[in-house]
């Protein structure tokens, strides 16, 4: 994911998270359509082959990660309105230490902080 | 007889626990995982039971005339089919009680209904007829309900939905002309199952998805009927847009 956002950075960079049972297998970076710096849209062909890719090698969507280069470190207005699926909303923010991520749960207009856990 | 026996398999399934697997295999371009466990085994032979119950029931039915019986429990056989689906599916409960009381009342609905429409003179004969219709579009709506609330991956939810549209949409035509249409079941399956796939990663819930393809599927029967009937094809068009409006309408303002 920090490859993938430090490339495209300072645009917004977007992806998906596959994995089993809340655990993260695979990062699938996605190109951001929007361009922004300050707004993400998934290609949509991109993200339908991601989809496709998750569901045929036996893998449920577990997360979706966008990146606010220029914060803030919180899931923004836009994101809660625009947030679809039900899972965990991953926010990669930078200050002057680097990068640092949150997790949320976006559901009913409102989104709540999730802990995240880094396994090997 | 046939309906408490099918129920008391669908109840005794839900009451015994026993070990499951999960068959694996990676196949050239996807993973194929299928769940193997009691439930998925009796539903399969509670819909073999039905199919052999209603076969034995119709044998002695008096208009029957030495006609084939299989047109009359291939309904009966999908019900008890995708009954099960949900079945399996819901948590212990209350929930799984209603759902299992509103099964045997479906199933005793159908089972009776198929036997009436053996005879086209019998007095109950439209009332019936017009009760196998509702529930084939019903079991539809359950059974793609039932798929999206179970997180079914392509690959199941393909041939399911393909299957339950067939037929269903075989036994209505064959209830409105009296002719088995193959070939308009078939494209009408093939249509649902397009739409069902593009609809699959979309982030719609189970009702918002099983409403869309109902009506969908209500759309084109309907349409296949009123051109069956030699209707001029705009006023043949009417009614299915119509409804597949209301029920699409009515998807996009559910949650």
């Amino acid at each position: 994911m920090l490859e993938h956002i430090n490339q495209h950075a300072p645009l917004e960079a977007c992806g998906l998270l596959a994995g089993k049972a809340h655990r993260v297998e695979r990062v699938l970076p996605i190109r951001n359509q929007a361009q922004s710096p300050v707004r993400f849209v998934m290609d949509p062909y991109e993200q339908l082959q991601a989809f496709a890719w998750i569901d045929s090698s036996g893998l449920d969507l577990l997360g979706i990660f966008h990146s606010h280069p220029a914060g803030p470190d919180t899931a923004s207005q836009t994101d809660i309105k625009e947030a679809a699926y039900d899972v965990v909303h991953l926010i990669w923010s930078k200050d002057q230490n680097g990068w640092r991520a949150r997790g949320f749960w976006i559901q009913n207009g409102r989104a709540t902080e999730v802990s995240l856990q880094i396994v090997d | 007889m046939l309906t408490s026996t099918v129920l008391l398999a669908f109840a005794l399934t839900h009451l015994i626990r026993a070990p499951e697997f999960n068959l694996e295999i990676q196949l050239p371009g996807f993973f194929f995982l299928l769940p193997l466990n009691l439930s998925a085994a009796m539903s399969v032979l509670t819909a073999g039971l039905t199919a052999t119950g209603m076969d034995w029931l119709l044998r002695d039915h008096p208009s029957l005339g030495g006609r084939p019986t299989y047109q009359w429990w291939l309904l009966p056989t999908l019900t008890t089919f995708v009954i099960g689906v949900p079945l399996s599916i819901l948590p212990s409960g209350p929930a799984w009680w209603v759902s299992f009381l509103i099964a045997g009342t479906f199933l005793f609905f159908v089972f009776v209904s198929e036997y009436i429409v053996v005879d086209p003179g019998a007095p109950h004969y439209a009332i019936s007829m017009a009760i196998l219709t509702a529930i084939s579009y019903t079991l539809f709506l359950v059974l793609s309900v039932a798929l999206r609330y179970g997180t079914a991956r392509l690959y199941i939810l393909t041939p399911g939905l393909f299957l339950a549209a067939a037929l269903a949409s075989l036994r209505i035509l064959h209830l409105r002309s009296g002719q088995w249409e193959y070939a308009w079941s078939l494209g009408i399956a093939f249509v649902c199952v397009q739409i069902a796939a593009s609809l699959h990663y979309w982030p719609l819930s189970p009702i918002q998805f099983g409403l869309m393809l109902t009506g969908l599927l209500y759309g084109l029967t309907s349409l296949a009927v009123n051109l069956g009937e030699d209707q001029p094809a705009r006023r043949a068009l009417i009614e299915p847009v119509i409804i597949l409006g209301l029920c699409w309408g009515l998807a996009a303002f559910l949650q």
